[in-house]
Order: structure tokens, then C-alpha cells, then sequence
């Protein structure tokens, strides 16, 4: 697999407004590089792969660097893999890959939806808990390997109960993101970019 | 002293009384860094029964030094499993808000159950709760724990020695005027 900044700069160079490789927001796909990705809300992708890098296209030029947030999703999730089945009482299960896997998905669409990186905690049935809590709401989701539950709960509300196959996709956390966070810009989430030469490219 | 002759003692040879005084203080260790938030807050998960279980363990401040509790909590290290420090409660604010205390010294001398009152209930492996709710109940407990509980990070857990000058033992409060009081 070509690494993501070699191919970023390709395309720079052989196609620097080639808008067919944008793939849908929260839709996972195979970029033109051949890693696995998560369409982000600005066009592009949030790689899940490469390590610690992200990239998209602003119209014109192709961005490569280390979005802020995906890093330190990534970290949290990565610590998690160190967890060995016992970690809490005897019959505790560490979080498998495909848990893993589903969580750093839904941590990153929500990222990129404009939510900040949710506290992120194994559960001793091997599930992954996703929260995030502000003044105004708490969102919390519990993932594991076939299904997520859990609930949006706002001041003075009962409880949204959240249970679903699969996971949420981008539209959800964007209404999320404008509850949770609603002085929150996108635009500003995507300004944390290195440029490809502090990578070493 | 405490730590020569309380902590080695066994349940028949512990010198502690059984019965938890409300102005005890009792001790839970804290081991994964995905326990504490970022703003340096224990989360609500650290007070997570093992699965079947509806008690967590904790550590009788008057039973064991902080020393001792410091050694105790160093004992259950794992290569994955690095011990950080205590939270702390006293017994009567524990007990006002419904949860129950008992010793469990079968465990060792100075050793504590903390009862929540809720099972973390055995499910499909993998899997969250069908029911969200289940969710809900068991973490409004463990949420009501965290507001109880004072997070003392310990800065040198390398350590054999508490560094920490902060008091493990908080004075109870005196009986506020309209109380009932026993005659």
C-alpha cells in the first residue's frame, strides 16, 4: 500500500481538482492510496489505517498532516489494545479488534462531525464506551461488535434511548454536535493541519 | 504499626472492628489511566462492579495506614494494570446517600465491601445491553459514587511512602440543629 503522503502528493500533481475520488460523508471506502477510510463532513477522508495521518481536498490542493483530534482517538483507542481478558474481575474481556475497530469509527465520524473527542472507556463485557458530556446534554454510547447502545439525555429531558445494528452516521452526530456543542464551527475543527514537509515527504 | 501487625494479621487475628464507623474513611485504588478524564476527574467506570457483582472493593483508612493501603494496591499490579493513587469517602457520607459498608476481612484485614445496590449483569460477551436502560441505572450509581468520592492522585507511586499531605480522615460533622437525637 503506497503510504498516504507519497499518494497524496501524486495526486497533487497528476490530479490536483480530480473531485471523483471524494467519497460520501461518514461512508467508509477504499481511497485511490488502497486504504480504508471515513468521508469526512469537508470532503476527503480520515484515514483509519495509516498511523496518526489524515488527509482531504479543499477544492484545489491536496492537505496531508495530523488532524489533532484523530490522533488522540487513535492513541486512546490503541492503549486499549494492551488490555488482556481479567483486566476487571475474572470473568472481564478485553475489547476485541472488530470492538476497536468499531469504536475508532464512531469516535472519528463524530470528530468529524464537529464533536470533540469523547472520553473513551472499555466496559468489562469487552464493549468500548464512547461519551461526551457538556452543559448542555450527555451523549453516551456503548459499542460493541454487531451493535451500539446508549442515550442522549439533555438538562430537564428523559433520556433519548439509543440501540441500533451497525453504527450512526455522520447526519446523527452532526445534530448531536450543533446540541452538544452548539457554538461549535467545523470549520475550526479542521484547522489543526501539519504541512507535508514537517512529515518528512 | 499499623502496617506490622494489621496488615499481616488474618481474618481470625484481625484486631479491626467489624462494624464501620461513619467517621471511617474508605479507600478505592485507581489502576487504568482510562479511569481518570483529562481534567484529572475519576470517571464514573471506576466504580464498576465486576461482572455478577454489586459490590466494589475498598480499604478501611483506620484498619490500614495509608502506607499500607499504598502497599495493598501495589500488590494487585499487572504489567497491564499500573496503580495511580486512592479515591477517598467517608463512611457516614456513603451511608447518607443509601450505599452500605461491610468489612470483608475473609479478603484481608482492612478490606471493605462497598455495596451499590445494582448487579453489573452478566451479558452477551462483546455486546452492550440490549436495553439501554440497563446502561442508565447501573451508571446513575456509579455516577452518584464519583460525586462522593475525592480523587488523590499519587505523584510518586514508585514510592513506598504516602507523599500526599492531604488528610485521609475528615472530621464528622456535628449534628445540625433539628437532628433527631437519641434520647
Amino acid at each position: 500500500m503506497t503510504s498516504l503522503a507519497t499518494c497524496a502528493l501524486t495526486l497533487s500533481t497528476l490530479h490536483p481538482l480530480d473531485a471523483s475520488v471524494t467519497v460520501a460523508a461518514g461512508g467508509e471506502a477504499m481511497h485511490p492510496c488502497g486504504s480504508l477510510g471515513i468521508g469526512s463532513a469537508r470532503g476527503g477522508w480520515l484515514d483509519l489505517d495509516a498511523d496518526m495521518v489524515a488527509y482531504y481536498v479543499d477544492g484545489a490542493t491536496w492537505h496531508i498532516g495530523q488532524l489533532t483530534e484523530t490522533v488522540e482517538v487513535r492513541k486512546a483507542i490503541g492503549a486499549l489494545r494492551e488490555l488482556s481478558d481479567g483486566w476487571h474481575g475474572k470473568s472481564s474481556r478485553a475489547p476485541s479488534e472488530q470492538v476497536l475497530h468499531n469504536a475508532q469509527k464512531m469516535a472519528m465520524t463524530a470528530v468529524s462531525a464537529g464533536l470533540r473527542v469523547p472520553e473513551i472507556t472499555p466496559n468489562p463485557h469487552g464493549t468500548v464506551s464512547l461519551e461526551w458530556e457538556t452543559v448542555h446534554g450527555t451523549l453516551h454510547l456503548e459499542i460493541g461488535k454487531r451493535r451500539l447502545s446508549g442515550y442522549l439525555r439533555t438538562p430537564g429531558n428523559r433520556p433519548t434511548l439509543i440501540a441500533a445494528d451497525g453504527g450512526l452516521d455522520l447526519p446523527y452526530f452532526k445534530s448531536v454536535s450543533a446540541l452538544l456543542f452548539p457554538s461549535n464551527a467545523v470549520s475550526v475543527r479542521f484547522g489543526v493541519w501539519n504541512s507535508a514537509l514537517s512529515l518528512g515527504v | 504499626m499499623k502496617l506490622e501487625y494489621l496488615q499481616e494479621s488474618s481474618a481470625d487475628t484481625c484486631l479491626c472492628p467489624i462494624e464501620i464507623s461513619d467517621g471511617e474513611s474508605v479507600a478505592r485504588a485507581i489502576f487504568y489511566s482510562f479511569h481518570i478524564k483529562k481534567s484529572g476527574v475519576i470517571k464514573w467506570q471506576a466504580f464498576k462492579p465486576d461482572i455478577g457483582d454489586d459490590s466494589i472493593s475498598v480499604m478501611r483508612h483506620p484498619c490500614l495506614s495509608e502506607v499500607a493501603c499504598k502497599d495493598r494496591a501495589k500488590a494487585m499490579v499487572t504489567p497491564q494494570k499500573h496503580y495511580r493513587g486512592f479515591s477517598l469517602a467517608q463512611a457516614y457520607v456513603l451511608r447518607q446517600k443509601g450505599f452500605e459498608i461491610a468489612d470483608s476481612r475473609e479478603l484481608f484485614c482492612g478490606h471493605a465491601d462497598l455495596h451499590l445496590g445494582v448487579t453489573n449483569q452478566p451479558q452477551e460477551p462483546d455486546e452492550p445491553p440490549a436495553d439501554p436502560n440497563r446502561i442508565i441505572e447501573l451508571e446513575n450509581v456509579c455516577r452518584s459514587l464519583m460525586e462522593i468520592f475525592s480523587f488523590y492522585q499519587d505523584l510518586m507511586p514508585e514510592s513506598q511512602a504516602w507523599m500526599d499531605q492531604r488528610p485521609w480522615l475528615w472530621p464528622t460533622p456535628a449534628p445540625m440543629a433539628g437532628d433527631a437525637l437519641a434520647p
